[in-house]
Formats: C-alpha cells, sequence, structure tokens
C-alpha cells in the first residue's frame, strides 16, 4: 500500500468529560490514496471531525485525547512526532477548512494578514513576496480584484466567498492533503456547487488528496473515488464511491441513501432515519447500529461485527445486504 | 282630671321612678364591682400602650452620640414613652433645630427629642443657648425652654466683672438647670492625644484653651508633626472652617490674652487693661425693624432683648500693649494695629468667625497713645475682656484690603493671605508654607520678641501640621515616625487601650470643654412637663454609657459646664439610672398605668342585675316618656 | 460616519451632558438641607439671622436655585467655574490643586489592574482547572470581595507597619513638604513611593475583577472556530493565545473598562482618605459635607468630562481592535 498518503489504524478518541467518558472513536481504520478524493460520510456526531482533528493533532485537550492507534501520514506516524514537527505538518502538508466559514476567520485581522501568516511561516517568504502570493491565492480561488479585497476583514465578504477565502488560505502552501470538515453545510445551496466545484478543480490542478467530509451522500457523489461511511465512531462501510453509491452492503449506509433528499421529486422531502445516534459515552452494546436497524437480530445486539474485505469493499454487519442495488 | 286618671298617672310615676332609681343603683352597683389597681413603678411599662410617642433625632457622624442615644431610646418604652429613632444627616439636623421657629414638632419639620454637643468655654456665658431672648432662630436656644430665674441668673451672671458674684448666679442657675431639665447632660467625653513619648512640654489642652505649641519639644528632632483629621482649609485670617485653621492661625497671629496652663487669663500682647468710669447701659431691645428683617415668622417669638435690664459698667478699658512687640517683618505693633484688626472683626462685611460674640463686645475705639487703646464697651459682658481675643495683625501690610462693603468679603478671600503668600503676623512661629488637602508648615521664628517679657520661643525649628483622615493611618503614622503627635479629634478614646499597650506611645487626655447630651423641645405638649423631662433623665445609664460606649475615657454627666471651670457647680449630683424613679415621676406628670378589671356580677335579685347601667337608663327613658304620652291622653279626654 | 466626524459629535454632545450633569446636580444640591452658611455659622454663639442673612446674600445663596444655577451657567460660558465658599479660592485652582494628584494613582490602578489581570487572566484561562488557574481565581475572588477601605488599611499594615517599605499616607514625606523644597529627582521618587499604596489598593481591587473577565472572556475566545483555524495553520500556541485570542478577548474588557474608569473614580473618596491623599475624590466628599456648591458643579463637570473624553478613546481603541465596529 505504498501509494497510501494518509493510513489511519485502529484509532480512538476519547473525551474525558464531567459526564463520562465519550468515546468519540472507537477504533477506526481508514487510508487515503495519494491524489484521490475520499469522502467520509455519516450522521452528525459520528465522529467525522474528530478523526480530522485526529489526524491534524488538534483534538481540544483536555478534555480530548487520542489514546490508541496510528496515524501514518507518507509513512511517518503522526502520533509519535514533536509538537514543533507537528507544526510543520499542519497547514503545510496538511491543511483544514472548516465548516463555518462565518466563525472560522479571525473577525479583527484583515484576510492579507491571515493567508500572509501561513504563507511566511511554511514558505519562508518575506512580507512583500507572501502578499503577492496571497493575493495569487485570492485570485486562483475566484474572487474578483483580489489586489483591493486582500486589505478586507472577514466581514467584508459573504459567507461563500469567505469559504473562498478560506480555501485560499489551505490551499496557499500547497499541502499534500486538504482536509475539508463540511465545507459547504453552512453555505447557501446556490453557492454550495461552486465551491464543491472549485475544490474539485483545484484539486485536479494542484494535484492535492483530499479529505471531504460530509453528512449529506449527495454532495460526494460526483467527486469522491472512494466513499468511507461512519456511524458512532466507526467505520462501518467503505469502497469505491461506485460501489457504496450503486451496490452498498451496509444497513446505515442504504438508511443514509434513503435519506438523501431527491430533488427530482415534485415534493422535495427530506428523508430521515429513525431514532438518533446514540449517546457516545454508554454506546450500545453489540453493533453500534442494531437499535435503529431494521434487520437487526439477537447476534447483532450482543456481538460487534467483524468487518470484512472483499476486495476493495470493507463492510461491518453481521447481516450485510448482499445485492441490494440501489 | 278624674280619679281613673290620677290612678294611671300614679301607677305610672311610681313605675317611672322606680326605674330611674333602679337605674342609678345598677350604676353604683357596677361601679362598685370594678377592681382599679395601680401599676406598680418596678414594673415595666413597655408591655402596655404608650402614653404618649413622640420622634427621637441623632445626628449621624459620632458613633458614641448615635449608640447612647438609641441605648435612651430603648430605656423610654419602659416608662411608657414611645420614642421612634432617627439618624439625620448633620445639615438636615441643624435646619430642624436652629432654624425651627415657635418650637415645632418633628413632624412640623421641628424636632422632639435630640442630641448633640456642645462645646463651651472657660468662661461660660450659657446665655445663648439657655436664655427666653435666645431662642432659635434669634440665638441657640434650641428647646425654647423659658424660666424666669433662670433668665434672671444668666442675665446678672453675664455681666458681673467680679466674679466670685458671678459663681453664685451661675452654681444657682444649674441648681434650677438640673431641676427644669431642658437639657440632660449625658457625659463628658475625655480628649486623648497619642504622641511619642519624648514629647515635651505638652500640656493636654486643645489648642483653643491653651496656646501651647511654642513650648512642645522633642530632644533631638527639630521637626514635630501634628497629625490632624481634618484639613486647614487655607490661609483664611477671619474664618476657619475647621479648628485647625484656627490652630495654625493662632501660632502666627497673637492675641491680647490667653489662658495658661491652668486656664487662667494671661496677657501676650497686652500690658494691662484700665477700667474707665461706670456708666449706667440702657437695655438693649430688638427692635421691630431688625426683627422684620430677620424672617418675618420671628416676632411671634419670645425674642425681647440681650440687655434686659439697665446695667451698671465701665463705659470703656484703656487698653495697653507691651512695647517692642515685633511683627514678622520688623515693624513693630501700635495700638494702631489693635484698633484696625478690631474694626475689620466688627464689620459683618469681613465674614470673621467670631463675629457675633465681638459685635456685642466693641463699641468702638479711640488711639490714646502708641501703646495704648481706648476701647469703649459696646454691651456689658463679664467675660469682656476675654472677648477681645481676635487676632491682631499688621495694619501696614493688610491695611489696603478694605474691611467693609461689598469687596471686604471676596477682598480678603482673594487676597494674597489667603493664598498664604503674605502671611505676617507676631508670633513665635511663621508662616512657612501650605498645600490644599495635605499639611501646613510653620517655622521658628528666630527674631521672636517674647523673651523679654518671658514668653517662650519655640521648641521646634518647624512644625508641620499634616492632615491624615484615618484614625489608624494615623496611628501607623505615629508608629512609622512619619507623625509625633496625633490629634485628639480622631476619637483616640475607642483605642486607647490598644495606644497604652503600644511601646514608645505616650498618651494625653484632659477633660473635654463640652459635653454630649439630649435635650427638648420645651413647646412639645408632652414634653413641656418638666417631670417627664426628669423621668427620661433617669432613664440614661450615664455610667454604663461612660464605662461600655467611651471604655471608661469619659465622665458621667451633670451641667452644662464645663467640668474644668470654676463656674462648674460641684453640689449637683447627677441624675442616677433608676427606672422606677423615672416612672415616678411619670405619674407626678400625669402618666399612670391603671388596672380596671370590669368583671361585674351583682348578688341579689334586684331588677339591675345582669344589665348594663345604658339599657336601664333607656329603660327609664322610654318608660318615662310612655308614662308622659299615655297622662297626655288621658288630660285630653277629660 | 467617519472617524473624524464621529469625534466632533461626541465631543460636541459633551456640552449638552454637562449642562444636564451641572442641572441635576444643582437640583440635588439644593434639596439637602443646609447651606454653606448655616453650616459655617449655625453652631457659633451668637450668630443672628440677620448677619446670616448678610453672609447669604454676599455668596448669592438668597437667591432661588435656578437663579443660581442660571448665573453659574453664565459663568461657566466663559469657562470660569466660580469660587469656592470655605476657601475664597477659584474652583478651577482648587481642582488644578489636585487633578493630577487624583489622576496620576487613578491612571496607575488601571495600567497595574491591566498589566496584571490580563497575563493573570490568559494564563488562568489557557491552563483552566489548573492549579495556577484555581490560585489566580482564589486570589481574585478575594480580591473582589475585600473592600476597597479594609484592603487600603491592609496594605498599610502589612507595607508601611510591619515591612516599613512604604510610607503609610500623604503625598510627600515631612522632609519634602516645604516652600523652598527642589522639585529634584529625589522629590519625584519620594511621590512615586507615596504613590504606590493608593494605586496597589485601588489596581488590586479592579485587577481581580479584570482577571476574572480576561479569564471568561478569554475561554470564551478559545472556543470559536477561528482559533483552531489558527492552530490548523501551523502557528505556535503563543501566537494562537497572543494573537488571535487576546484581541479578540480584549474587546468585552475595553467595554467593561470604560464603565470601570467611573467605578473607580467611585473608589477614589475612600482610596484617598485611607491614605492621606491630596486628590480630588476626598475634596468632593468634603465639599458635599459643607455645602461647597460651586465646588460640588466643578469637580462634577470635571470628572464628567474625563469620564466622557476616556469613553471617546474606549470607542475609538474599540474601533481599532474591531473593524467590525461601525461607528
Ligand atoms: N470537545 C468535546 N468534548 C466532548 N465531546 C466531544 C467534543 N468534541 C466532540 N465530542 C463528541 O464526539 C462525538 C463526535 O463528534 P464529531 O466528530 O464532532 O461529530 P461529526 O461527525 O458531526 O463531526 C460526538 O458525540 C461529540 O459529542
Ligand atoms: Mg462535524
Amino acid at each position: 500500500m505504498a501509494d497510501n498518503l494518509l493510513e489511519i489504524k485502529g484509532l480512538k478518541t476519547y473525551f474525558y468529560t464531567e459526564d463520562g467518558i465519550v468515546r468519540a472513536l472507537e477504533g477506526i481504520d481508514l487510508h487515503i490514496e495519494q491524489g484521490e478524493t475520499l469522502g467520509l460520510v455519516g450522521e452528525s456526531g459520528c465522529g467525522k471531525t474528530v478523526t480530522a482533528l485526529s489526524v491534524l493533532r488538534l483534538v481540544p485537550d483536555p478534555p480530548g485525547k487520542i489514546i490508541e492507534g496510528e496515524i501514518l501520514f507518507e509513512g511517518v506516524n503522526l502520533l509519535a512526532l514533536s509538537e514543533s514537527d507537528m507544526r510543520q505538518i499542519r497547514g503545510n502538508d496538511i491543511s483544514m477548512i472548516f465548516q463555518d466559514p462565518q466563525s472560522a476567520l479571525n473577525p479583527v485581522f484583515t484576510v492579507d494578514n491571515q493567508l500572509r501568516e501561513v504563507i511566511e511561516l511554511h514558505q519562508g517568504l518575506d512580507k512583500k513576496e507572501a502578499r503577492q502570493k496571497a493575493i495569487e491565492m485570492l485570485d486562483l480561488v475566484g474572487i474578483p480584484d483580489p489586489e483591493a479585497r486582500v486589505e478586507d476583514y472577514p466581514h467584508q465578504f459573504s459567507g461563500g466567498m469567505k469559504q473562498r477565502v478560506m480555501i485560499a488560505m489551505a490551499l496557499s502552501c500547497n499541502p499534500k492533503m486538504l482536509i475539508a470538515d463540511e465545507p459547504t453545510t453552512n453555505l447557501d445551496v446556490t453557492v454550495q456547487a461552486q465551491v464543491l466545484d472549485m475544490i474539485n478543480n483545484l484539486r485536479k490542478e494542484l494535484g492535492t488528496t483530499v479529505l471531504l467530509i460530509t453528512h449529506n451522500l449527495g454532495v460526494i457523489a460526483e467527486m469522491s473515488d472512494h466513499v468511507g461511511v461512519m456511524y458512532a465512531g466507526r467505520l462501518v462501510e467503505y469502497g469505491d464511491a461506485d460501489t457504496i453509491f450503486h451496490a452498498p452492503l451496509h444497513p446505515y449506509t442504504i438508511a443514509l441513501h434513503e435519506a438523501v433528499p431527491r430533488v427530482t421529486e415534485k415534493k422535495q422531502k427530506l428523508g430521515v432515519i429513525k431514532g438518533v445516534v446514540p449517546n457516545l459515552i454508554y454506546p450500545p452494546s453489540g453493533c453500534r447500529f442494531h437499535p435503529r436497524c431494521d434487520f437487526s437480530t439477537e447476534v447483532c445486539e450482543k456481538e460487534q461485527p467483524k468487518g470484512e474485505w472483499v476486495g476493495d469493499h470493507y463492510v461491518e454487519c453481521w447481516h450485510r445486504r448482499e445485492g441490494t442495488k440501489l | 282630671m278624674n280619679v281613673k286618671t290620677r290612678k294611671v298617672s300614679m301607677v305610672l310615676s311610681i313605675v317611672l321612678l322606680t326605674s330611674l332609681v333602679l337605674s342609678l343603683f345598677g350604676t353604683t352597683a357596677i361601679a362598685q364591682e370594678q377592681q382599679i389597681t395601680k401599676v406598680p413603678f418596678t414594673e415595666d411599662y413597655s408591655k402596655y400602650p404608650p402614653f404618649f410617642t413622640i420622634t427621637q433625632i441623632a445626628p449621624i457622624g459620632n458613633k458614641v452620640r448615635e449608640q447612647y442615644t438609641q441605648a435612651v431610646n430603648l430605656e423610654m418604652p419602659k416608662i411608657g414613652i414611645q420614642a421612634d429613632f432617627k439618624l439625620l444627616e448633620f445639615g438636615d439636623l441643624i435646619n430642624r433645630e436652629f432654624n425651627n421657629y415657635y418650637g415645632k414638632a418633628y413632624s412640623e419639620d421641628g424636632f422632639d427629642i435630640s442630641s448633640f454637643g456642645w462645646s463651651v468655654g472657660v468662661d461660660p456665658d450659657p446665655f445663648d443657648i439657655f436664655h427666653s431672648s435666645a431662642m432659635t432662630p434669634i440665638g441657640n436656644n434650641v428647646t425654647f425652654w423659658y424660666c424666669p430665674e433662670s433668665d434672671e441668673m444668666l442675665a446678672k451672671a453675664r455681666v458681673e466683672l467680679n466674679q466670685e458674684t458671678r459663681k453664685d448666679y451661675l452654681w444657682r442657675w444649674q441648681e434650677i438647670v438640673a431641676d427644669e431639665k431642658p437639657y440632660c447632660v449625658v457625659y463628658i467625653p475625655l480628649n486623648m492625644w497619642a504622641s511619642v513619648d519624648t514629647l515635651d512640654g505638652f500640656s493636654g489642652l486643645l489648642w483653643t484653651q491653651n496656646y501651647d505649641a511654642a513650648s512642645w519639644s522633642i530632644p533631638g528632632k527639630d521637626t514635630i508633626v501634628y497629625a490632624t483629621p481634618a484639613a486647614v482649609e487655607g490661609m483664611l485670617v477671619w474664618r476657619w472652617n475647621s479648628v485647625y485653621g484656627y490652630y495654625c492661625n493662632q501660632q502666627i497671629f497673637q492675641t491680647l490674652w490667653q489662658n495658661d496652663e491652668n486656664l487662667n487669663q494671661s496677657p501676650v500682647l497686652a500690658d494691662s487693661a484700665t477700667e474707665g468710669p461706670t456708666i449706667v447701659f440702657a437695655p438693649s431691645m430688638l427692635d421691630d425693624a431688625s426683627i422684620e428683617a430677620l424672617a418675618p415668622d420671628v416676632k411671634k417669638c419670645n425674642v425681647s432683648s440681650k440687655l434686659a435690664e439697665p446695667v451698671v459698667f465701665p463705659e470703656y478699658f484703656d487698653i495697653k500693649i507691651k512695647e517692642g512687640i515685633m511683627f514678622h517683618d520688623g515693624v513693630e505693633m501700635t495700638s494702631e494695629d489693635i484698633k484696625w484688626s478690631f474694626d475689620a472683626c466688627v464689620s459683618p462685611d469681613t465674614a470673621f468667625q467670631g463675629y457675633g460674640t465681638f459685635r456685642d463686645v466693641y463699641g468702638g475705639s479711640e488711639i490714646i497713645d502708641k501703646y495704648t487703646l481706648r476701647v469703649f464697651v459696646g454691651m456689658p459682658h463679664a467675660a469682656w475682656l476675654r472677648n477681645c481675643d481676635v487676632n491682631i495683625l499688621p495694619k501696614h501690610v493688610y491695611g489696603s484690603i478694605p474691611i467693609t462693603g461689598a469687596e471686604a468679603a471676596t477682598g480678603w478671600m482673594e487676597s494674597d493671605v489667603n493664598r498664604g503668600e503674605t502671611v505676617i503676623g507676631s508670633g513665635p512661629f511663621v508662616f512657612d508654607s501650605w498645600e490644599a488637602d495635605q499639611y501646613w508648615k510653620l517655622k521658628k521664628n528666630a527674631d521672636y520678641w517674647g523673651a523679654k517679657y518671658g514668653l517662650p520661643d519655640a521648641g521646634c525649628d518647624f512644625l508641620v501640621l499634616k492632615l491624615i483622615p484615618e484614625r489608624e493611618a494615623a496611628r501607623v503614622a505615629l508608629e512609622t515616625g512619619e507623625a509625633d503627635i496625633v490629634d485628639t479629634y480622631y476619637n483616640l478614646t475607642i483605642i486607647g487601650e490598644e495606644l497604652e499597650a503600644t511601646p514608645g506611645v505616650k498618651l494625653w487626655t484632659s477633660e473635654q470643654f463640652g459635653y454630649q447630651h439630649l435635650h427638648f423641645n420645651c413647646r412639645n405638649p408632652y414634653l413641656a412637663n418638666k417631670y417627664v423631662r426628669q423621668a427620661i433623665s433617669h432613664c440614661i445609664d450615664r455610667q454604663g454609657i461612660v464605662d461600655n460606649l467611651l471604655g471608661g475615657y469619659g465622665v458621667p454627666g451633670r451641667n452644662p459646664v464645663a467640668v474644668p471651670s470654676w463656674a462648674f457647680n460641684t453640689n449637683v449630683a447627677p441624675d442616677s439610672y433608676d427606672l422606677a424613679k423615672a416612672r415616678e415621676l411619670m405619674d407626678m406628670a400625669g402618666y399612670r398605668f391603671y388596672i380596671i378589671e370590669k368583671e361585674v356580677t351583682v348578688e341579689g335579685g334586684e331588677a339591675g342585675a345582669g344589665t348594663s347601667t345604658t339599657t336601664l337608663i333607656v329603660i327609664g327613658i322610654v318608660a318615662l316618656i310612655v308614662g308622659l304620652a299615655i297622662g297626655y291622653m288621658v288630660k285630653k279626654k277629660d | 460616519m467617519g472617524m473624524r466626524e464621529y469625534i466632533l459629535k461626541r465631543v460636541i454632545l459633551i456640552i449638552p451632558m454637562l449642562m444636564g450633569i451641572s442641572f441635576i446636580v444643582f437640583m440635588l444640591m439644593y434639596l439637602m438641607p443646609g447651606d454653606a452658611v448655616d453650616l459655617m455659622l449655625a453652631l457659633q454663639p451668637d450668630t443672628d439671622p440677620a448677619y446670616v442673612a448678610h453672609i447669604k446674600s454676599i455668596y448669592g445663596l438668597d437667591q432661588p436655585w435656578y437663579i443660581q444655577y442660571f448665573y453659574w451657567l453664565k459663568q461657566f460660558a466663559t469657562l470660569n467655574l466660580g469660587s469656592s465658599f470655605l476657601s475664597g479660592r477659584d474652583v478651577s485652582e482648587e481642582i488644578g490643586a489636585r487633578v493630577v494628584n487624583t489622576l496620576s494613582y487613578q491612571l496607575l490602578a488601571v495600567v497595574f489592574s491591566i498589566a496584571v489581570a490580563i497575563p493573570a487572566g490568559i494564563v488562568s484561562a489557557v491552563k483552566q482547572y489548573s492549579k495556577t488557574d484555581n490560585l489566580v481565581m482564589t486570589a481574585a475572588l478575594l480580591g473582589v470581595s475585600f473592600p476597597i477601605f479594609f484592603l487600603g488599611l491592609m496594605n498599610i499594615f502589612l507595607f508601611a507597619l510591619i515591612l516599613g517599605w512604604l510610607p503609610s499616607g500623604g503625598a510627600h514625606s515631612t522632609v519634602f513638604l516645604g516652600r523652598d523644597i527642589p522639585h529634584d529627582f529625589s522629590y519625584y521618587l519620594d511621590y512615586l513611593k507615596h504613590l504606590a499604596l493608593p494605586t496597589l489598593t485601588l489596581g488590586l481591587a479592579s485587577t481581580a475583577y479584570n482577571a476574572r473577565l480576561v479569564r471568561s472572556s478569554m475561554l470564551n475566545v478559545l472556543r470559536e472556530d477561528y482559533i483552531m483555524t489558527a492552530r490548523a495553520k501551523g502557528l505556535k500556541e503563543r501566537v494562537v493565545v497572543y494573537k488571535h485570542a487576546l484581541r479578540n478577548a480584549m474587546l468585552p474588557v475595553i467595554t467593561v473598562t470604560g464603565m470601570q474608569i467611573a467605578l473607580t473614580l467611585g473608589g477614589a473618596p475612600i482610596t484617598e482618605t485611607v491614605f492621606s491623599w491630596p486628590g480630588l475624590g476626598k475634596y468632593f466628599v468634603y465639599a458635599i459635607q459643607h455645602r461647597d456648591y460651586f465646588v460640588i458643579v466643578g469637580i462634577t463637570v470635571v470628572l464628567g468630562t474625563l469620564i466622557l473624553v476616556a469613553n471617546v478613546l474606549i470607542d475609538i481603541s474599540y474601533k481599532w481592535l474591531d473593524p467590525r465596529v461601525e461607528f
């Protein structure tokens, strides 16, 4: 698996809160190949963001702690790096953009200041060069009149524009990997597609590997090469996009498909999966999905299913829905 | 009228009479059944409804006074008086008491019972506080007390130059006050100073009684720092808003006489005073026009005169000053300076602090020679010479500042001297410098003229009065050496015991020239009765107040005269704390509780049994009317 | 609106505000029983009302209050604050002699308080629930709950009496009091020594409050997404905290400091009394007690102006700190 850029093995991240231990990630295995886009889906609270933050070692501590596992980036275990070595990776090799562009930019500094900061830090450019680079980046993400806009403060940009600035910032050091945590969730529907397109174009152009996190399967349909499905701190299914979209095996993935809003229908209705994501302090026994699963049996309640690889397709279920065609 | 008619009327009359007699009999029968018992004087009255309710006030500020007022307040219900307790802003209290026309009660913005303290001089003149002509707002008789004999004694004592005779008047007057009790003197606090134990020549008397700063010295120290709790506002020569302004004045400017450490009047600038021939002074009445000018309401008050009767008194005194008195600028003092200073003090426009007293004293003057001034008596006064103690300023320095007319007040206020720039007096200290809210600095007068007359030179090179508002801070300053003497107005007695235990600190005490008191509005219908006032006086646990509130640093009060004064009547005993006695006095005032037991049972089968007098009377009246009506009808038939 | 117009507008607004304040103060003053002359003369023996009336007319106190206010306003229009009934000197002169003393320790106290509160608050926020945090917060709680008067006396006992490091009160040592004292280095050093305790006392009182404020503000800011962004850029924690978090965390602190200026000035009378400090606060209380009307109004107007100007400065600094603010 030499062409894996990132490989996560048996990752466990817990939060030690006053109410108890939140087992946010309970042993995750995941890999991303060089240059591909991996979509990571799951309902809110499944642990997608925690996975991303774990990779960057930015899980808020206290209360969070990565307690077990390995995160290999280009074969190097990030969890074993010193804090200062890790800082060399953040924003330089791996950068991240966040869900809410409204609050992800610091309101009291100019865009120039915030862009230059990361450029100067990792690329060793002087102020003038860094500014030039910042303007280039803004231009690249499609911000009109970048020379003037670079002096503006975040509040002078619209939501979509801010996310573009975030993307510009994230890509300004030419990272090997970009983690985009629900980059379009908080944007207008009309803008969502533009931003996604742009990410897609830029990664092709720059050859960046992308980890695209979303709770909406529809969003990654066109973009991802592989898709991972997360549920309650576990990776429950993984496969190439085609398989996940057309031949999913896990009942949760199937339920997610049904929950995708179908714009084609007359009445746009958002299907929902019955029940809620469980409390991760006291997760359900056995298969964590069993209380919500239509196919659950006794064994589901009692024992954690073993994951199984079928070729490139991984699924973690006692009753894999073989032959289900969507 | 036939027989039948007569019979009917007779029967009716008998019925009527019987019922009337019965009704009377019934009444007496019931009255006899009521049990009346007197509540004994030893019993606490607070369980009964009060005889009357009044309001007791005291100014906020002096903690001990607040406490003793409250303590007395808590005793009063026990003798049947309910007094609502109110602590008032000083300004509010002043207004209620000193602008109080015809003795208004608390509910009418006047007062009923109040407490504060007076400070009085060595030579007592209680006239202004107790004479009926000095009722507020004219004078300071806030109580509206009127007693002809007291008035007589006060008026006589006021103009008697012979101290022995004067003493007789004042002692008699104190007996009257002790009986009439317009004031209840509660206690006399002690003055207490704390100093470094090396301080020498300190008299432990207030500077107002004895200006002894020149004799102070501390071996090995050329600067003495005196801590004061209030500010010296500025070099106001005629008026001072705190006593410290006056203190400092007295070290720079001098007066004709001052007290020695035994409180005897002794000459400073004066050499001698010779009485002129006596004349008769006619009574001086306040004329209607001037009363009208005061306030339209005032003439309804009992205002009569300053001098009620004709008095024989010297027409003038020839005052001779010492030769060779040198002002700080090297110019000799002459009778010109005395005259000019006197004229300035008697002018209402200079706003001189002692104007009220001095105006009555001074009737103009005439220069006899370089050192002699003939001063005419404005109004006879026993302490006439003592009351001439105004500062003598150099005319050649300040003469250009007007002393009359509208510019006088502003002129003096805006003058250099008020800014501490040209301060020239004749005393043992020379003004050095002053800074608002910080300090006053006096320097030893190296060329003091006093030596040849046995007056001491200053015992230190510099005397600094330093403002330290807080007692605790002043005490720390004393311990750290930042201050050498801590003034008495910090109420040091509160921490007296701790200070006594502090090494290196010496305490100085003396009885205050003043007294803390309760006083009454004698025009209050309840308090007009002297037995009520006496009763309240017996509610005051004077010894307890001294012991518990003053930590023993005080004396139980007796007379409204300074304790150290020759005029203090030592025969008057302080009122005991005796509530039974107080209730007895309330009885004498007409306030007594009776217990009436109303249970009524009449023995035998009498008609009135079980019925009340009223019912019987009603029956009687009805019978009478019926009888008359029948009689009338029968008569008509005839 | 541009910055310049804004400042101009605020400065012009000060005038009607001062008129309003002075009007209210006048009204309140005359509601207090007794005036300066009453208090001066009431307890003197032998004061007759004619004399009292005469003295009152000298000071214009015989007029109704609104007339007196009108006269005062007329004077004030020429920037004349009148003169003190008690001392006879000009109110501006009286205030001038004290205002520097008040501003000196007040400003130092604010500087001290901010200088201590910000690091304390930050450390405490960054190391939330650590031992340092607990220590700082306990100290702050104590500081907030001690009255200034008590704190002042404790400081005097500790630093003046027990340790003997600092003078117990006043503005100058005795050797520096006097006419011919040169105002050289040692004179000012002595002044600074005297300044230390009032500054410390007043400063501590607001430090405690400010540290808690900085901490909670900082904790809020550290939870913000842009802090995560900053960390994700690979910035050092120091840069994240002192650049990205601090500036945002200062916004509520600055707002509160604006209000605190009035509050700390409110602590002036007590502080100045405890430390025998010749400032405006103590003088103000004195003037109220003695009904020195023009001094009361004068101080109100001067302090009012200072507070208003300080607030304009704070608004400007706010704008400078937070570009989102629009005037
Ligand atoms: N700082 C935190 N403290 C405690 N629990 C947390 C914290 N951050 C996340 N979690 C918990 O971890 C789980 C996964 O959260 P997250 O990764 O944010 O979900 P999502 O899939 O929506 O991104 C949730 O149950 C959440 O409550
Ligand atoms: Mg998330």
